[in-house]
């Protein structure tokens, strides 16, 4: 059997299937579900579509909020598209399978350097992850999965054309078997990859700005008892950032995670829970701690412990006292 | 000039035809859940006020909004929430001390009284004038002439008894 046919034929014919196949019925589902959700009619499609587009480019306030963020996470993205696609390499590689597709490849040296940026970013993802004590905790296995498996076809890519591991026994001979596999790695995980958001405990205040802005309806928030609870449906999210965006706290992450089980309907699942506070003349919960805290450091008051409703009634009282 | 709502609170008498009509004029709908103003009554519903925003002039949604969303309109002197900059975290809504401020349980977003641009509906329907849109001044002076109003009236009671 020869392991280069099964390798860079029929394996990258099944990944390839496995990526289209799965991000079609993720298409169909995430329609289906915005079509039956309970948005307002007038922001459905046009605001999931404007959302879904500002996402694409750097220019709003979460890039202002978190620039150290959100600009390395930018180059980083358009690394791992323009590279694959643009190198002149690749292109050739059309017409040895069939097609007589050809584009303007970027010039070698670009190609070069924008690897050596992506790998760096990966390199300061991992480490930032890793070593900043706040990230590490709320950090899943998956979290340094997926920056292995993307790394790794660009890095054997840059072995591969600068033959800089040939010397190294059973790696270098078959450094090109491997780029391809790792790269196939990389094309079935964009299927199984999926949005995430996640929201800081220790930041949030529950104000439930994040659910209003939600074009899709993918973050919601119910309360129970006490509790102001957060649910997250991924199948509904577009990873358009507007929660992020939005969060006068910036509480809110978004990022990645691979999710084999469940796929694609994870139903509403728990991110966050945030205690209420009760009214201290009727007793019904009315407003999260938090965000009653963050109000009294700009304004002490003490009429800040009573709920809508009474404010009203009482300031009613008040005025028919003093006609 | 900027003018504002006076409110007589003894002229009531909880038809909620205010809320009605600033439902309609702000939202198209009839539900007094999404109106501006809104009608408490008290004491077995024996004494009712229209609630609505105070404009006060040192606002305290102002202070607590963190995107800068609400801002004063000069010419009617009402607070303004800009739908394009807030982001209905109802820190405002906490913050009012007269709960002059609501949530409109539709759509979500926070609704203030906005003086209508100008013609205060509320004013113009309510059929006892218990809503009245004067100049800020002249409030002071509605109220002495209210005081003397009802002085009279007391001493148009006591004068019957022939004292």
């Amino acid at each position: 059997m020869d392991w280069d046919v099964v390798v860079q034929y029929y394996f990258l014919q099944v990944a390839v299937f496995i990526l289209v196949s799965g991000l079609t019925l993720r298409l169909i589902i995430f329609l289906f579900t915005i079509a039956k959700s309970s948005i307002r009619e007038d922001r459905k499609f046009r605001f999931v579509f404007t959302a879904l587009g500002r996402s694409l480019v750097p220019f709003h306030m979460a890039v202002k909020k978190r620039t150290l963020y959100t600009i390395p996470r930018y180059f980083f993205h358009i690394g791992l598209i323009v590279i694959p696609i643009w190198y002149s390499r690749h292109i050739a590689l059309w017409e040895t399978y069939g097609f007589e597709w050809y584009w303007t490849a970027l010039p070698d040296e670009w190609i070069d350097s924008l690897t050596l940026l992506v790998l760096g970013f990966a390199v300061y993802f991992s480490i930032r992850r890793i070593f900043s004590e706040k990230i590490r905790r709320r950090s899943m296995k998956s979290d340094y999965l997926v920056i292995i498996i993307t790394a790794l076809p660009f890095l054997t890519g840059y072995a591969l054309t600068h033959g800089s591991l040939d010397a190294v026994p059973f790696i270098g001979g078959n450094i090109e078997n491997i780029h391809v596999l790792t790269a196939e790695a990389m094309i079935v995980m964009v299927a199984f990859l999926f949005c995430r958001v996640r929201l800081n405990e220790a930041h949030c205040i529950g104000c439930t700005s994040c659910e209003l802005s939600c074009p899709t309806g993918a973050l919601v928030s119910n309360e129970v008892e006490k509790e102001r609870i957060f649910l997250y449906a991924v199948y509904r999210c577009i990873c358009c950032g507007t929660c992020m965006i939005t969060c006068p706290e910036a509480a809110v992450e978004v990022g990645h995670e691979v999710r084999m089980a469940k796929w694609p309907f994870g139903s509403g699942e728990k991110l966050l829970s945030v205690s209420l506070k009760t009214c201290e003349k009727c007793g019904i919960f009315f407003a999260p701690d938090a965000q009653l805290n963050k109000l009294r450091r700009n304004i002490s008051e003490d009429y800040l412990c009573f709920c809508q409703k009474c404010k009203q009634r009482e300031s009613a009282k008040k005025l028919f006292a003093g006609k | 000039m900027s003018k504002t709502l006076l409110i007589y609170p003894e002229k009531c008498l909880g038809c909620r035809i205010c809320e009605m009509f600033c439902s309609l004029s702000h939202t198209d709908t009839c539900n007094p859940a999404r109106s501006r103003v809104n009608i408490v009554k008290m004491d077995l519903d024996v004494r009712c006020v229209p609630m609505v925003c105070q404009q006060c002039a040192d606002p305290a949604c102002e202070k607590a909004c963190p995107s800068g969303a609400i801002h004063r309109n000069e010419t009617t002197g009402a607070m303004e929430t800009d739908p394009e900059h807030c982001i209905g975290c109802r820190m405002c809504m906490l913050a009012c001390p007269f709960g002059g401020t609501g949530a409109d349980p539709w759509e979500g977003a926070v609704i203030r009284c906005d003086l209508c641009q100008g013609e205060p509906k509320c004013a113009e329907v309510c059929p006892y004038g218990a809503i009245v849109y004067v100049d800020e001044d002249r409030q002071g002076l509605h109220k002495k002439r209210s005081g003397v109003e009802r002085f009279l009236t007391a001493l148009e009671s006591l004068s019957g008894k022939g004292i």
